[in-house]
């Protein structure tokens, strides 16, 4: 009779299916981490075998992480923007001009830390200007994008001119070495810190999940906002002192297209663009290391540079459509 | 009554035509100041006018179609290059004329947008997002057709059509007069504003929201490679481009579009704002070239102002509101002056 009973218990649960495991799956606490990472080291994994060992090699990696820097940096800084539902494109565009205005600095004044240092505070200056176009004149932060990557760029090949701007390339070759691997790693861990373990973070990714929820426990939208802008200026300018430092020079189309690569790579680090509860701090630098690696590993097998850019997108709306919740209507959003 | 509702159509009405007017006065002035001539002089001028108008407005209409919904999409400039470098070379192949590429881009460019709308109702996933995943496939298979060499138009018989002043009003006068058809007075547009309005609601009421969606992609696809053509008339050829550069067209013609809306909310009709809105634009960069100012320089004022009048747009409401808030004062302070008084 207790044996009857028990097999009944266990005919009625419901059985799962594969997409409802995959659901599942999903929602776990560290999916955000582990899948990006996972698709990471399985490309590194297929490019290893398909070009016979060699991708695998401590060049090779050093390589694609020096190439990932400047686009991972930037995705870092933008992702405590798209945390809080806000998006902002014009990064590229922002790093580009603070860089020219570094550069600029350093024809007049011939001082590389002056340099550095007005790169840094125009970067944080041009991002708080974004900032205060939506906080105090609440335009919505995707137009703001658009006027700002407009304005910026103009003014940057105002600026530049025909002839790009230079920087005595010795010195930069000797900061190149340890100054940015060090600068990179403080801000990444102190962007995961803050991030990750303070109410700074916690309350940004409360406003991204539900922002008259947020409000209601008494969290000042504002201020969160001003706060992401300014760790986003703080990486954006980073960025533009990277920039200057690998090449020695500004060229008209600096951080042109990069707001657009810094999307990409958010995604593929399997975070949205719109932000909310399950935001991270570390999934834009997965993207763009993803990204490099792609690249690097189709480079190696011989593929042109045309096809990559295909296989890249083919890629990367597999793995959007694999880690996105389909929805039950079209998705929409009012961004204008 | 009648009276009220002629005064109501005379205001819309000249709400309508004061910007494009009020920047050509603005513009005539300066440029008479600033190098002795007037804005539009000739025929040459007439016809770079057009020229830019045309491609102007096409784009304009196409961003604001999916955009209304509340769907940015970022592929358009490479659908515009997919569809002009495709269609550009089938009817030079073929040797179908100026109004054959017309066509045929048109028709291939709505083929990359019906693509990308039908992708888009099956994946679900953003717009924006699965825009930049559509403009690296489209700018790849544009850069591998033709040898990389794009579509060139320039010498080839037959394309002189293009650059015709009298075709091209034509061309835009039968875009306005489709696009005003199709949004303000078909099934189509009813069903699209409906949707405009609320998705959900517009679902539950029985609108098939995904049909609307492909037939708004596969417009907007046809109005972009439509501007595509244009511009390559005006340039002589379209070089293909890598690394998501198509999208400077989509972001250069947002603030036209912009003003389109803003326009369009006086006249009650979107399509007749963003003509105007676009006439503004085009009008305003046809002035900066004759002062003479190079690229850089006409940018930064165009951007400077659309970044003017988005600040403006934003705070539309404030504005009215202290008007209201000072008039309510002012016939406070003349009820209690009556009121001392008697």
């Amino acid at each position: 009779m207790e044996q009857i009973s028990q097999q009944a218990i266990v005919k009625d649960i419901p059985r799962l299916g594969l997409m409802d495991r995959i659901d599942i799956m999903k929602n776990k606490r560290g999916f955000p981490l582990v899948f990006p990472l996972s698709m990471l080291a399985l490309l590194a994994v297929i490019f290893h075998i398909l070009t016979g060992g060699e991708f695998l090699t401590l060049n090779v990696l050093k390589g694609v992480f020096n190439q990932s820097l400047i686009v991972g940096t930037m995705a870092i800084a933008v992702s405590f923007i798209y945390t809080t539902g806000n998006i902002d494109f014009s990064v590229g565009n922002v790093m580009g001009l603070a860089a020219v205005f570094g550069v600029m600095a350093y024809q007049v004044t011939e001082n590389m830390a002056i340099m550095i240092l007005v790169t840094f505070l125009s970067g944080m200056a041009l991002m708080m200007c974004n900032c205060a176009l939506g906080v105090i004149f609440h335009i919505k932060s995707a137009r703001v994008a658009v006027v700002a990557m407009s304005v910026y760029s103009a003014f940057t090949v105002f600026l530049v001119g025909a002839e790009p701007l230079k920087v005595d390339y010795k010195i930069c070759k000797v900061l190149e070495g340890n100054f940015r691997y060090i600068a990179f790693i403080l801000y990444f861990a102190g962007c995961i810190l803050m991030y990750h373990k303070t109410a700074i973070g916690r309350k940004l990714r409360f406003i991204g999940g539900n922002a008259v929820c947020a409000k209601q426990t008494g969290i000042n939208e504002n201020e969160s906002i001003v706060t992401a802008f300014i760790f986003a200026g703080i990486g954006v300018g980073l960025a533009g002192v990277l920039q200057i430092l690998r090449t020695g020079s500004i060229a008209q189309g600096v951080g042109t297209g990069m707001g657009m690569d810094v999307m990409l790579a958010t995604v593929l680090g399997g975070m949205s663009i719109f932000g909310g509860a399950k935001s991270n701090a570390y999934a834009g630098f997965i993207g763009a290391v993803t990204v490099t690696v792609l690249n690097r590993g189709l480079l190696m097998l011989g593929v042109s540079s045309t096809l990559i850019q295909g296989a890249r997108a083919i890629i990367f709306l597999l793995l959007v459509f694999m880690n996105s919740e389909r929805q039950s209507t079209l998705p929409s959003r009012q961004q204008f | 009554m009648d009276k009220k509702r002629q005064n109501g159509r005379a205001k819309s009405l000249l709400q309508t035509i004061a910007l494009p007017v009020i920047v050509w006065a603005v513009m005539e002035i300066i440029v008479r100041a600033g190098a002795g001539t007037s804005v539009l002089t000739n025929s040459a001028d007439l016809k770079t006018f057009f020229r830019n108008l045309i491609s102007t407005i096409a784009f304009a209409l196409a961003i604001s179609t999916n955009l209304n919904c509340g769907r940015m999409d970022l592929s358009l400039g490479s659908q515009m290059y997919a569809g002009t470098i495709f269609g550009g070379n089938l009817a030079l192949a073929m040797g179908w004329g100026g109004l054959g590429m017309l066509l045929c881009s048109m028709v291939i460019g709505g083929l990359c947008g019906l693509v990308t709308g039908i992708l888009f109702i099956n994946m679900r996933i953003l717009p924006m997002v699965l825009g930049i995943g559509m403009t690296l496939i489209f700018e790849c298979i544009c850069f591998m057709i033709n040898r990389q060499q794009g579509v060139t138009i320039y010498g080839r018989p037959g394309m002189e059509l293009l650059s015709n002043v009298n075709f091209i009003i034509f061309v835009v006068l039968l875009l306005v007069l489709a696009a005003t058809y199709l949004f303000q007075f078909s099934r189509f547009g009813y069903r699209y504003r409906a949707i405009q309005g609320s998705q959900k609601l517009a679902a539950d009421s029985g609108i098939n929201i995904y049909s609307n969606c492909i037939l708004c992609y596969l417009l907007s696809g046809i109005l972009v490679a439509c501007a595509g053509v244009f511009i390559t008339a005006f340039n002589g050829s379209l070089s293909p481009v890598l690394g998501m550069s198509s999208n400077t067209y989509v972001f250069s013609n947002m603030f036209p579009m912009a003003l389109g809306a803003w326009i369009g909310s006086f006249c009650h009709n979107r399509q007749i704002g963003i003509v105007m809105g676009s006439v503004s634009v085009t009008l305003l960069s046809v002035s900066l070239s004759k002062l003479g100012l190079g690229i850089s320089t006409q940018n930064v004022i165009v951007y400077s102002l659309f970044l003017l009048f988005t600040i403006y747009s934003a705070n539309k409401d404030k504005f009215s509101y202290r008007k209201a808030r000072a008039a309510r004062a002012a016939l406070a302070a003349q009820t209690r002056a009556e009121r001392r008084l008697a």
